[in-house]
C-alpha cells in the first residue's frame, strides 16, 4: 500500500519531499530516472560497468545535494549535470591508472540493452549512429552527445567539461565531420 | 573538391544548414558533392535527434545500490544547516573568549612577576 501511495505522487512532490530528507521519495526518483541517467553515462564513458558506477555515484551526489536544489531547472536537467560531472571525475580517475578505454567497449551496438518500448519508436538510424559515436574520442564524443542529443549550449558544455567555448565549438565541428565520414563509409560499404 | 566545397562542409559541421550563405546555397544546387554533404548532414542530425528517444535499461540492482550507498541518515535540511552554523558560531565565540582570558591572565602574571622583581 505504501509503495502504491508513493508511486502515485507527482515527481515535483517527490522532489520536494526528497529535499527534506525523505528517503522513500528519493528512492522513487531513482527508480524513475535511473534509465535516463544510465543512458547518458553509457554515452559518455562507453563502458557499461563504469556507467553503472557513474549512475550510482551520480544519485548519491544528488542525494547529498538535494537541499541545494532550488528548482530553477527541471530535476532531470539538474540530474544530467551531476551525471556529466560524475562521469568526468570517474574517467579522469580511470585514465590515471589505465589508458586503454577502448578495450572495454562492446564491439556490437547494445541493441539488446535498449529499452524495447522506446527504441521501437526510432528503429531507423539510431543504433548505427550510437555505434558511430563510439568511434569518436571521449573529448569529442562528449561534446557531440551533450550538444546534439541533450541540447546543451556551448557555454554549458564548456563549463561542465572545463574547456573553453571555442574548444567546445571546435570539438563539435570535428565530431560531426567524423560522424558523417563514418556513416558515409558504412553506407558506401553497404552499397 | 574546391575551396567553396571545403568551406560548405566546414559550415555544415559547425553551424549547420542555417550557417550557409545565399552564395553557398546556390553552389550546393549545382554541386553533386555538396548536395551529398547536405543530405548526409540532415541524416546525421535526424539520427542524433532520434537518439533522444532511445534509452538504455539500467542494471536492475541500481536502485538498491544507491539506497545502500546513501545510508539510513537523512539529508541536512536548511533548518539543520542553520543549527550547524549556530553551533560553529558559538564555538568560535567560546574559543575567542578563552583566548582573550588566557592572554589577560598571562599579562597579569607578567606584571605580577615584574613587580615582585
Amino acid at each position: 500500500m505504501e509503495r502504491e501511495r508513493v508511486e502515485s505522487q507527482q515527481p515535483r512532490d517527490l522532489v520536494d519531499r526528497a529535499r527534506t530528507g525523505d528517503r522513500d521519495a528519493f528512492g522513487e526518483l531513482v527508480r524513475i530516472h535511473q534509465h535516463e541517467v544510465f543512458t547518458l553515462a553509457v554515452r559518455l564513458v562507453r563502458d557499461r560497468d563504469l556507467a553503472s558506477d557513474v549512475t550510482q555515484d551520480a544519485f548519491v551526489r544528488a542525494w547529498r545535494a538535494m537541499p541545494q536544489f532550488r528548482g530553477d531547472a527541471k530535476f532531470s536537467t539538474w540530474l544530467h549535470r551531476i551525471t556529466v560531472n560524475t562521469a568526468w571525475t570517474h574517467r579522469t580517475k580511470r585514465n590515471r591508472v589505465r589508458l586503454d578505454p577502448l578495450e572495454s567497449l562492446p564491439s556490437e551496438p547494445e541493441s539488446a540493452a535498449i529499452d524495447p518500448v522506446r527504441a521501437g519508436e526510432s528503429a531507423s538510424a539510431a543504433p548505427s549512429i550510437e555505434h558511430a559515436l563510439k568511434g569518436l574520442s571521449t573529448s569529442v564524443r562528449s561534446v557531440v552527445v551533450l550538444k546534439d542529443i541533450y541540447d546543451w549550449s556551448h557555454a554549458e558544455i564548456a563549463d561542465h567539461l572545463d574547456i573553453s567555448v571555442t574548444a567546445a565549438k571546435v570539438r563539435l565541428h570535428r565530431g560531426r565531420k567524423e560522424l558523417r565520414q563514418i556513416l558515409r563509409g558504412w553506407k558506401d560499404g553497404a552499397e | 573538391m574546391n575551396v567553396r566545397c571545403v568551406s560548405i562542409s566546414a559550415t555544415l559541421s559547425s553551424r549547420g544548414e542555417d550557417g550557409l550563405t545565399d552564395g553557398m546555397e546556390r553552389h550546393v544546387e549545382s554541386c553533386l558533392q555538396c548536395r551529398r554533404e547536405v543530405v548526409e548532414h540532415r541524416e546525421l542530425q535526424r539520427a542524433l535527434v532520434e537518439l533522444k528517444q532511445v534509452t538504455y535499461r539500467a542494471p536492475a540492482e541500481i536502485p538498491l545500490r544507491v539506497m545502500d550507498s546513501i545510508g539510513p541518515w537523512s539529508v541536512p535540511t536548511h533548518a539543520e544547516k542553520r543549527d550547524h552554523r549556530t553551533v560553529v558560531a558559538a564555538a568560535a565565540a567560546v574559543a575567542t573568549a578563552a583566548a582573550t582570558a588566557a592572554a589577560g591572565t598571562a599579562v597579569l602574571l607578567l606584571r605580577h612577576r615584574q613587580r615582585a622583581a
